[in-house]
């Protein structure tokens, strides 16, 4: 029996390019659990890296990489380009809402246990994207030149000094010379632009390894498991457009009505290296690390403390080995996940403060919580889940 | 089971809004009528003041002298104002001292700071600024003034001490609409027009931004009727 019909003549694309209607047929159909609204974040995230690829380019064609003519440059878009302010500002609020539909995206998975056995690549690809945008992020605030791009980027940059031995040759291996310069400018903006592509092609591999799997169901922990699926088209196509039109009401309002909540005023300053700002505060998406790395009093052990906290993330599918996701159904889980959400947040305020001793003590209090959750409550009841987990099915076997 | 047709109207609706739209933002947005409004904006009034009192010693660096002509839309009268300092209209508006020590020299030790974005960096905003230029005094008995020195209470440095000459004096500008220049009113003008160079696409980015949010509300309308109606509709 011929159960492929030869594509009609008509269908000059179908021709050339075969693998194009299989693929389009499983996204149309690929099997939706009974997911909830959280599982659009990630639809508002792929909408706001569009945003940014696009004004960034706009942007880089406008952009002089030079530290003469960096900050001018910037100041020309934003009065004389034709729509330069408005591209620009879709550049420079578009980075806070993907942060915030990042760091959400990425509460859920670790919420419902979408970390877990099959997803391992999906969860490690994403981790591997946020730190790209991380970089890219820091960068991308480097190239205006202005006080605040300057300041954070010296001391950022010289964190690397505390690396032993290496850690000056190093540092002024990678500036191109002693101190942040024009070569250094310059490396930024290649960083920033190509590391674009770069996030890009791991968006794909993420969504490649999603399809792999599938999404996570968050009912499955429940009392009434639902296993129903549901095609993606047309229902989830109309459910994810709603909500990336909600998130880009969001962005609106950002941009259009509030542009000062953002932006920081040392920032439309010309770098002066002879001149330090009054505090030098990290933007809110990195102020986390920020306020580790003052936490720790020694330079290099910021810098371990700051770099294990991504790291530990990496490890979360070997260090919860129960077999339940949802934290909703794990009471220790819940409490814990709760906990590390909270820490987060307090890190971030804690990153914006000037640094006090009192901030100092809470921000090393948030750490505690953060390396606690994660390699001693998440471990211990996912060792404890799994024992119950194995009797209960040996009762039924018996 | 729904329509097909249907599921592609919101998709349908942005692809022709997007497409209306793009023109329009491609074009220079600010760009003024070209007939002069009967009444004058208060930034526009503030304009004058600024190329008549405030450029003499002040520098906009990051505007240019063409980047006025959404306040002026006269060419020839900003060309002159530019050829007048010898210079053209893209040039950025720079101070008129050759260097800051002659800046400082000539401002009794203090160097005019730059006024593209002094209504941000300030301390006090615009508020301050309003407040000060209309707030000289002689010196309170008791105080005695330096040369080259002016008791200003509400001004931030030298307890008072400014060294600022007062810029603003009754009935110093003409102004084409009539306003009576009191130095009040001069104060708020020329506040009104820092702001304006500092933020100059304001009226534009609230106009824009309305519409954008009133498009947004409207796709997310028919989504949300969309979404109900198959959620209902599949099995």
């Amino acid at each position: 029996m011929m159960n492929h019909t030869p594509t009609p003549p008509s269908h000059w694309l179908d021709r050339r390019l075969p693998f194009l209607r299989p693929f389009c047929r499983h996204m149309a159909r690929f099997p939706m659990p009974p997911v909830n609204l959280l599982w659009t974040i990630g639809a508002c995230l792929i909408a706001a890296f569009d945003l940014m690829i696009v004004s960034g380019i706009f942007l880089a064609l406008h952009y002089q990489p030079d530290m003469t003519q960096a900050f001018e440059s910037i100041e020309a878009i934003e009065r004389r380009v034709p729509s330069g302010w408005l591209i620009r500002s879709i550049h420079a609020g578009g980075v806070s809402m993907l942060f915030a539909a990042l760091y959400l995206h990425m509460g859920r998975g670790l919420w419902y246990g979408s970390y877990k056995a099959p997803r391992e690549l999906v969860w490690l690809s994403g981790l591997i994207v946020m730190l790209l945008f991380m970089v890219t992020a820091f960068a991308g605030y480097v190239l205006p030149w202005g006080q605040m791009s300057y300041w954070g980027a010296t001391v950022i940059t010289h964190a690397v000094d505390a690396v032993p031995a290496i850690g000056h040759p190093l540092l002024v291996y990678l500036l191109g010379e002693e101190t942040l310069g024009n070569i250094a400018l310059h490396r930024f903006f290649i960083l920033h632009f190509t590391l674009g592509f770069i996030i890009a092609a791991l968006i794909g591999l993420h969504i490649i390894c999603l399809h792999g799997t599938g999404s996570s169901n968050p009912t499955l922990d429940s009392p009434q498991p639902d296993k129903t699926t549901r095609p993606f088209a047309p229902l989830y196509v109309v459910k994810d457009s709603l909500a990336v039109c909600i998130f880009l009401a969001l962005l609106a309002g950002l941009i259009f009505f509030l542009p000062g909540l953002l932006s920081k005023i040392d920032n439309i300053t010309p770098a002066n290296p002879l001149k330090t700002p009054a505090d030098i505060t990290p933007e809110w998406y990195l102020a986390p690390w920020f306020a580790m790395l003052r936490a720790i009093p020694s330079r290099l052990g910021g810098l371990i403390i700051a770099g294990s906290s991504l790291l530990v993330l990496f490890a979360l599918p070997w260090l919860d080995i129960s077999p339940r996701h949802n934290a909703t159904y794990r009471p220790f889980i819940r409490i814990g996940m709760g906990l590390f959400f909270l820490a987060f947040l307090t890190l971030i305020v804690a990153g914006l403060q000037p640094a006090t001793p009192l901030w100092a003590w809470i921000s090393r209090g948030a750490l505690l919580v953060w390396f606690l959750v994660f390699l001693v409550l998440l471990p211990f009841t996912a060792w404890q889940e799994r024992k119950a987990a194995q009797s209960s099915q040996k009762d039924v076997q018996s | 089971m729904m329509p097909h047709r249907l599921l592609w109207a919101p998709f349908a609706l942005f692809t022709l809004i997007s497409g209306a739209a793009s023109p329009a933002l491609a074009a220079p947005i600010t760009a003024a009528s070209p007939t002069p409004p009967p009444i004058m904006k208060p930034e526009e009034r503030g304009l004058l003041i600024f190329q008549q009192i405030c450029s003499s010693c002040h520098s906009m660096d990051h505007a240019h002298y063409g980047d006025m002509i959404a306040l002026q839309p006269d060419v020839a009268a900003l060309q002159h104002w530019a050829q007048q300092r010898h210079t053209g209209l893209e040039s950025p508006i720079a101070s008129p001292y050759p260097s800051v020590a002659v800046g400082k020299a000539n401002n009794g030790g203090d160097y005019p700071p730059d006024l593209s974005h002094i209504v941000r960096t300030i301390r006090g905003g615009p508020d301050y600024i309003r407040h000060m230029l209309a707030d000289y005094r002689p010196a309170p008995p008791g105080v005695t003034l330096a040369p080259h020195t002016y008791y200003n209470p509400t001004a931030l440095t030298h307890h008072h001490k400014f060294k600022m000459r007062p810029p603003l004096q009754e009935g110093a500008i003409n102004f084409p609409d009539g306003t009576k220049a009191t130095i009040p009113q001069m104060a708020s003008d020329v506040t009104a027009f820092l702001q304006w160079a500092d933020d100059s696409h304001k009226r534009t980015r609230h106009f824009i931004g309305t519409a954008v949010l009133l498009y947004l509300a409207l796709l997310s309308g028919i989504l949300l009727a969309l979404w109900r109606v198959l959620k209902k509709d599949a099995p």
